[in-house]
């Protein structure tokens, strides 16, 4: 090759060049050393704290991403949840529903301002929340008829007819109120100004989100100045990162990792039961899970103690039904599916799949038992997982293909039809009652493609008992119809419980007052501050 | 006449094919990676013999142990043996790999020699073809076929195949096009023989020799790019003994077993160096010109 | 010259429209609804209602012929408009502008890297043909070219960040954050240049005015860090901008592994997510960059040797 030979110098010009730049490139990043971490006493620590989180600030529009901001306290909610779960007072000092039981009146708290100012009032109120009946899919099994303001900070919400979860439903953060300044003219969302303990400071979005205190916040001062939640999907990165002081909390880790974590005297671990189970879905649309028997089966195949004990290093609770026993509503009575492979196989044989040929594999009409586990990489046990149920109910003479991908993917994969089982974390307790959970996991209007529940699942009586817990405000009487609701559910299982979630998340030893919700609706970042 | 050329012709093949085999013996490189390929081949044909256990055998209650009398390298996350795992791995890596080279290679000496040998459109078009995709760095555009195709090994193999035939399409077009002019197939031509016998007989196995140096290479590339798109979740799925795969599975382990993850990782390193010592030495043998031109590409 | 140029430039037209084609493909590769996909994105994940999505179909043109729905997109792309990410809803642009310096930090880095390797272990090896040392440094080449990035990027991040406590795991922010990342995808270059260097170094000191200027007395050393090094450094160089593009594309691992908000992650992560637009973007801005820099690369060329001008039109 001639080129090889040839040239003149300007080409070792351009190299000249090329390393000008590098060099200029470098010289801009001054390398960022964290400041002398507390060294001298007299000095105030920093009140700074970087969160590394699974999930990334993909936006922060409270109508689709409230979730996220109600947990990094940009936004306040009506009604909020304690620690033990019960509805307390937030933006809405209380609340009374009417005689006839279809108008609930908040009386707002006095002299809360959003963020940039502006007052928060019952308009303001209605405005955020008609917001979210017209963009948002919160309301859209909640038979509201109006919102009103009747008074500056009096609002009431009149509903068609009972509906008994309605100020449960008004704790998630989909419903936080926002100011009017959050849009721009043409009515599309640019900014989130709430009214939470922390102000956005600048998001990268993708990425990150930093925080700065609300000195002017209504309720309990925060002592950190400024937040930073980073989105870091692998746990094994935030778990380094955490120990490499790159990040004072590390979220959802896996249970596996504890051990390793607990040795290290520089790092806390927490681990706290949440309002979340693993389950798996079954498509209830096609073979051979259309078919209870089969379903059964597969239930006694998978032997729930042994995932706990060894995946989830026992942090886990293996489950009998959706709810942890710590809740108030769980029905103590239920036995699940013990683990039973004589039984499995049995049931798999009165279903007509026998391993006719000796191959390992269970047929019928000459067709193999292959089905298709989708499950997704952020939570980080659910891939190992997937694999020892494979390996479970390949003793059963079940083939599983596991396909681990995106949650978005996964869920396309889902709401297409495209699955058998989906193995998955569901949260329960976003808006603290059961009925909204039951509702849309498992009522036949929900259980058609969208959402994390049932798949195909089509019960007359689970849907008539769902409708009597919304309609119902005696206690007494709706604990049993979740009984029964879970009964049936467990019975029929179109949802498999594997395990209850314990949460563990690390933080570095200096970062006092982490205190994980159980229904992981909200972080409290006021509580914390560094400190010794 | 038209037997002579031809026996003449596989006479010359055949001392070539000697004259190869005599070289590869100096060349100490390419013997090296001769000999690692046939270890790594033995290896997986025999795997069951020299492996004691079960690769997919999962016993949870000895998980994450280390190198140990019972097993040689460990065991992984699920209790199961790593270097079972590992042994069988090869057979998943070195037919990916061939299989994908193979497809690649067939593809581009196929559109090669129609572009070098009709020219005309068919050779502009051919040409245009690879001119855009060679306008794309390869990684990712075959991360992107494979990603959106769906996670699975078969369709990374599509997907690389999809895009390297271009590099063969082009050297094999060059050599067809010197090829042509030469004498014998001009008089053979003359004597009427058709369009197939003349590819079949004279041109393809001319332009062979760089062809067979540009696979042992990308062999070697294949199985990298295989077992990267496997790391990022793109390509082999569980329980599959795959090593990227693997290597994968093995980081949120790095503390507590780091044999997950330099094992498997040093096992994709001696098969690709094998391929790459021995394409290297093949491509010194065959042909020393080749050399420069090579550099441009890989 | 100037007709060289204009063949050059010229044949660029179709070369892109190409490029601009098959990256509008992607799309029509995958199973399923786009319309649906988009709409799903937008309403994060919720089944879309048939009749919007019919109202979509209608509104991206899918119910028009494929060169038609092409040409559209082509133009809204000559615009500046490569459409909103399923994801976030932003504009694809502003999330690749975004994450380019990130990109672009790490390919110049590791470029420079390569080079500090690579420029004097390929002299050395030259001078010293089939000497201990060389021998030495080639299989080392090759041993380097062989290494899986991704296993480098893993021991590297072993030793210096969980057991050393150097530098950063993972993230992105000053140069400390940079080292690894770059270290990675250097040695990997490193590998492939300091094979050029040798061969192309060989190549100029078996030259006639080389063994002249050695013939006439000069000190050995000086030849080559003269004469020599000047002219073995071109191809080498060229090469190298050719790989600014091949760094480009290890990042899509690399800055997976380290957590970096660069365009490779964004196109992993992208794709992961099966988010049309902002693959098609990614996989426009790589080619892009690499058909620029084989451009400004053969322009140079010609501009500095004639012959290529021929040989280059007879292709």
């Amino acid at each position: 090759m001639s080129r090889l030979t040839s040239g003149k110098n300007v080409l070792l010009l351009l190299l000249l060049v090329m390393c000008l730049l590098i060099s200029g490139c470098g010289g801009n990043k001054v390398p960022q050393e964290k400041s002398a971490e507390g060294e001298s006493p007299q000095e105030k620590i920093p009140q700074e704290l970087v969160i590394g989180s699974p999930w990334t600030p993909k936006e922060l529009d409270p109508v689709s991403a409230g979730w996220l901001v109600l947990r990094i306290g940009l936004v306040d909610t009506l009604v909020a949840i304690d620690y033990d779960i019960n509805l307390v007072p937030g933006l809405a000092k209380s609340w009374e529903i009417s005689s006839d039981e279809l108008e609930w009146t908040f009386k707002l708290e006095e002299g809360v301002k959003f963020h940039d100012g502006t007052p928060l009032n019952a308009e303001a109120v209605k405005w955020s929340l008609e917001r979210v009946m017209e963009k948002g899919t919160l309301f859209k099994d909640v038979p509201i008829k109006s919102i009103e303001a009747r008074g500056d900070y009096t609002l009431t919400i009149v509903t068609e007819e009972l509906f008994a979860p309605l100020a449960a439903i008004l704790a998630k953060g989909e419903a936080a109120p926002v100011s009017k300044n959050s849009l721009d003219a043409n009515g599309e969302f640019k900014e989130i100004i709430g009214t939470g303990p922390f102000m956005l400071s600048s998001w990268i979005p993708d990425q990150e989100a930093v925080l700065v205190r609300n000195d002017d916040y209504w309720g309990k001062i925060p002592t950190l100045d400024k937040v930073v939640y980073k989105g870091i999907p692998e746990a094994a990165t935030r778990i380094m990162m955490l120990e490499n002081k790159e990040l004072d909390v590390a979220q959802i880790l896996p249970a596996d990792a504890v051990e390793q974590l607990e040795a290290n005297p520089e790092i806390k671990v927490y681990t706290k039961p949440i309002l979340r189970s693993r389950v798996i879905v079954l498509n209830m649309l096609r073979e051979p899970f259309n078919d209870l028997r089969v379903r059964k089966a597969v239930n006694h195949a998978i032997d729930r103690e042994s995932i706990v004990k060894h995946i989830m290093a026992g942090v886990d609770v293996a489950a009998s039904g959706p709810f942890p026993p710590t809740t108030p509503w769980v029905n103590k009575n239920l036995q699940g599916y013990p683990y039973d492979l004589e039984k499995a196989k049995t049931l798999l044989a009165e279903a007509g799949w026998k391993d006719s040929d000796n191959s390992g594999i269970i047929k019928k009409d000459g067709k193999p038992f292959t089905v298709d586990l989708i499950t997704y990489s952020t939570r980080a046990e659910l891939p190992p997982m997937a694999e020892v149920i494979q390996d479970q109910l390949k003793k059963a003479g079940i083939q599983v293909n596991i396909q681990v991908l995106e949650t978005g993917a996964a869920q396309s994969l889902r709401e297409e039809g495209k699955f058998d089982m989906y193995l998955l974390a569901r949260n329960l307790g976003f808006a603290p009652d059961p009925s909204y959970y039951l509702m849309s996991d498992f009522h036949s209007k929900n259980t058609g493609g969208k959402g994390w529940g049932a798949y195909g699942f089509n019960n007359k009586h689970v849907d008539e008992l769902i409708e009597l817990t919304q309609r119902t405000t005696n206690l007494q009487e709706r604990k049993k119809y979740f009984a029964k609701l879970q009964e049936i559910i467990v019975d029929e299982t179109p949802v498999m419980f594997l395990n209850h979630y314990v949460n563990v998340t690390a933080v570095r030893s200096n970062v006092q007052g982490y205190n994980e919700h159980p229904t992981e609706s909200c972080f409290h970042l006021e509580n914390i501050y560094i400190g010794e | 006449m038209r037997g002579v050329l031809t026996g003449d012709r596989y006479v010359w093949q055949k001392k070539r094919l000697n004259r190869t085999f005599s070289a590869l013996k100096e060349n100490k490189l390419a013997a090296v990676g001769l000999i690692i390929i046939s270890v790594l081949v033995l290896m997986a044909v025999f795997a069951p013999l020299i492996t004691l256990r079960d690769p997919y055998e999962q016993n949870l209650e000895i998980r994450l142990t280390g190198s140990n009398e019972k097993y040689l390298m460990g065991t992984d996350q699920f209790g199961r043996c790593l270097f079972s795992r590992l042994i069988y791995g090869i057979r998943i890596s070195l037919t990916t790999g061939v299989i994908s080279a193979v497809l690649t290679m067939g593809i581009g000496v196929f559109t090669g020699l129609l572009a070098g040998y009709f020219g005309g459109i068919m050779d502009e078009l051919i040409m245009r073809i690879t001119d855009i995709v060679l306008s794309f760095p390869s990684i990712v555009l075959t991360l992107v076929i494979a990603g959106v195709l769906g996670p699975d090994l078969k369709n990374i193999i599509i997907a690389l195949a999809a895009v390297g035939w271009t590099k063969y399409a082009r050297v094999v077009r060059g050599s067809v096009l010197s090829i042509k002019e030469q004498e014998y197939v001009e008089s053979a031509k003359a004597l009427g023989a058709s369009d197939i016998y003349l590819l079949c007989r004279h041109i393809l196995p001319n332009c062979m020799g760089p062809v067979i140096v540009i696979m042992t290479l990308s062999i070697g590339g294949a199985i990298l790019s295989i077992a990267g798109l496997s790391f990022l979740g793109l390509g082999a799925q569980p329980p599959t003994p795959e090593w990227g795969m693997m290597l994968n599975q093995g980081v949120p382990f790095m503390r507590r077993a780091p044999h997950l993850t330099i094992f498997p990782g040093l096992a994709i390193m001696i098969t690709v160096l094998a391929f790459n010592f021995l394409g290297d030495g093949l491509r010194d043998i065959m042909d020393p010109r080749l050399k420069s031109k090579l550099f441009q590409k890989f | 010259m100037l007709r060289y140029l204009l063949r050059r430039i010229l044949m660029l037209v179709p070369i892109l429209l190409g490029v601009t084609l098959i990256t509008f493909s992607t799309m029509h590769l995958a199973p399923g609804d786009p319309a649906e996909l988009i709409l799903r994105g937008r309403l994060g994940g919720a089944d879309p209602p048939r009749q919007a999505v019919e109202e979509l179909r209608e509104e991206m043109g899918l119910n028009i012929p494929f060169y038609v729905q092409y040409g559209k997109w082509l133009k809204k792309v000559i615009q500046g408009d490569l459409g909103n990410s399923f994801r976030t809803g932003r504009p694809v642009l502003t999330e690749l502008l975004s994450r380019f310096p990130a990109t672009l930090e790490l390919a110049l880095l590791s470029t420079l890297i390569s080079l500090g390797i690579a420029v004097p272990v390929g002299i050395i090896s030259a001078v010293k043909r089939n000497s201990f040392l060389d021998i030495f440094s080639m299989i080392g080449a090759l041993l380097g070219v062989s290494m899986p990035n991704f296993w480098l990027a893993l021991l590297l991040m072993m030793f210096f960040s969980l057991k050393l406590g150097l530098l950063p795991v993972a993230g992105y922010g000053g140069f400390r954050y940079l080292v690894l990342p770059a270290v990675t995808l250097g040695t990997g270059m490193a590998a492939m240049v300091a094979r050029l260097m040798r061969s192309s170094m060989l190549e100029i000191i078996s030259q006639d005015y080389i063994l002249t200027a050695k013939a006439k007395g000069l000190p050995y050393y000086r030849v080559i860090t003269g004469h020599a090094l000047k002219n073995a450094l071109i191809p080498v160089v060229t090469y190298v901008g050719l790989q600014l593009g091949w760094a480009l594309e290890g990042a899509v691992i690399v800055e997976s592994i380290f957590a970096r908000p660069g365009i490779g992650r964004y196109l992993h992560e992208s794709v992961f997510a099966r988010d049309f637009p902002a693959i098609q973007g990614c996989v426009l801005f790589f080619a892009l960059v690499f058909v620029f820099s084989n451009l400004i690369v053969d322009i140079s060329y010609a501009y500095l040797n004639p012959r290529i001008r021929y040989e280059k039109g007879m292709e």
